[in-house]
């Protein structure tokens, strides 16, 4: 059942067991959806947690710069909480 | 947060500089498109079959059927056109199918399509039949009014000052749009080509539609992909035209009558290619909108957006020579002014981790 949620929303619930960096969620989600080796999903799936991020869903707690490890060198690092409302979002429609 | 070094704050600052400049590039993008794609929906009222539907009986229910076939093909290409091209192209056609078998979301967009569909694009097809093209655009801004009222019943949001006094510009705005006495001098004393109430009745419709919809739609938009779950919203849109609607306006009209306006429609090859056009223009719209947000925020997004109105003047000025109503012009940049108060933040009041576009 799980896997078969939309990924933006498989992403969300991977902030109810920890704070997370966006590349840890980013890499998370690829591996499970055997994306791994592609650009346009790493760019897609960064974009939905900016967007969980900018609808309240997930707060940021802590940004840094890339070393060229996750992104690309030079770019914006975000760590991730999931608030309240996000985990009501959870608990409503995707249990 | 933990310290960073003044090179790192400086690399993050000129980050999302650079995604603020984006974000305002989709979303005047989408004021532009939004504000020409008023062209052909105005346009295609002079072109069969809604050219002729309301010569073939008396005007009044001509018009109305007319809106009625505008709003269905409307949803019909929307919801193929986007689907096939939009959710296809982006490659999230198995995000469409997550989406779509998924009831707990499916369900929000479902209610936020009946409100979006035959409540306010069947509503604004309406105004723009009866009354113009005009009228419709400048009228649907006081949904944002009907939306934070909603939000406030449903969510308990609370409003700010800053909200209330947009609220109360907005609504003035709203007042010089509709022009009391004029309304009700039309309502009373109908011009001979129809009954302008259905008008104003189409304008009530498309303001408290969208109104409902963005509060609807936004938890399921929430937490999956826009390329995937709009073409979702459109495609249960038009489903729910097949299923419910058309039986209706076929006990309606009844059969021989029916049957001829969807011939009339289907065989109509400039209409169906104007609509593919409307769906492709304003159905790039709502992607751009949706970049947007997370670039600049939701408020912000949407203050632009609103630009829409003045474009779709200047756009019907020329292309189809609409003239320019010195009340609708004035109404529409304080609605646009009040939604500027509602909704504008500042750039720092916008929460990180956006993305660089």
């Amino acid at each position: 059942m799980a896997k078969e949620l939309p990924m933006k929303s498989r992403m969300l619930m991977y902030f109810e067991n920890r704070d997370m960096w966006d590349y840890e969620a980013v890499d998370a989600i690829l591996k499970e959806e055997g994306l791994s080796d592609s650009e346009y999903w790493r760019f897609t799936a960064r974009f939905w947690l900016a967007e969980l991020s900018i609808s309240g869903l997930l707060e940021p707690l802590e940004e840094d710069v890339d070393d060229g490890s996750h992104f690309a060198p030079g770019k914006m690092i975000s760590k991730y909480r999931l608030t309240e409302y996000g985990l009501q979002a959870i608990d409503s429609m995707l249990r | 947060m933990s310290e960073l070094t003044a090179d790192k704050a400086a690399i993050i600052s000129a980050q999302k500089k650079a995604r603020v400049k984006w974000g305002f590039i989709w979303a005047l993008l989408t004021a532009v498109m939004w504000g020409i794609g008023y062209v052909p929906l105005q346009a295609i009222w002079g072109i069969e079959p809604l050219s002729v539907l309301y010569n073939f009986e008396n005007p009044d229910s001509g018009y109305l059927v007319g809106s009625y076939l505008d709003a269905f093909v409307q949803a019909m290409m929307f919801g193929l056109i986007l689907t096939a091209v939009w959710a296809g192209a982006t490659g999230k056609l198995r995000e469409y199918k997550r989406v779509i078998t998924n009831r707990k979301i499916l369900k929000w967009l479902f209610f936020g399509a009946l409100c979006g569909g035959p409540m306010a694009i069947f509503g604004s097809a309406l105004a723009t039949g009866y009354i113009g093209a005009t009228f419709a655009a400048s009228v649907s801004l006081l949904s944002c009014v009907v939306g934070a009222l909603v939000a406030r019943v449903f969510n308990h949001e609370k409003f700010s000052i800053k909200a209330i006094i947009g609220i109360v510009v907005i609504v003035v705005g709203g007042v010089i749009i509709l022009n009391p006495t004029d309304m009700i001098d039309n309502i009373l004393h109908p011009a001979s080509d129809g009954n302008v109430l259905l008008g104003y009745l189409g304008a009530f419709m498309s303001v408290i539609g969208w109104g409902i919809e963005g509060n609807l739609s936004i938890r399921a938009l929430n937490i999956t992909d826009a390329d995937a779950s709009l073409p979702v919203r459109f495609f249960i849109e038009f489903v729910f035209w097949c299923i419910i609607m058309l039986p209706l306006l076929l006990v309606i009209v009844g059969p021989d009558k029916f049957f001829d306006c969807m011939a009339q429609t289907f065989s109509s090859v400039p209409f169906l290619f104007w609509m593919a056009v409307c769906a492709l223009s304003l159905g790039f719209c709502y992607a751009a909108q949706y970049k947007a947000f997370p670039l600049i925020g939701v408020g912000r997004t949407l203050c632009l957006c609103n630009m829409y109105v003045p474009v779709s003047m200047i756009a019907l000025f020329i292309f189809l020579g609409q003239p320019l109503n010195i009340l609708l012009v004035v109404g529409s940049v304080i609605a646009i002014a009040g939604t500027f108060v509602m909704y504008w933040e500042r750039g720092n009041e916008v929460s990180g981790g956006e993305v660089d576009g």
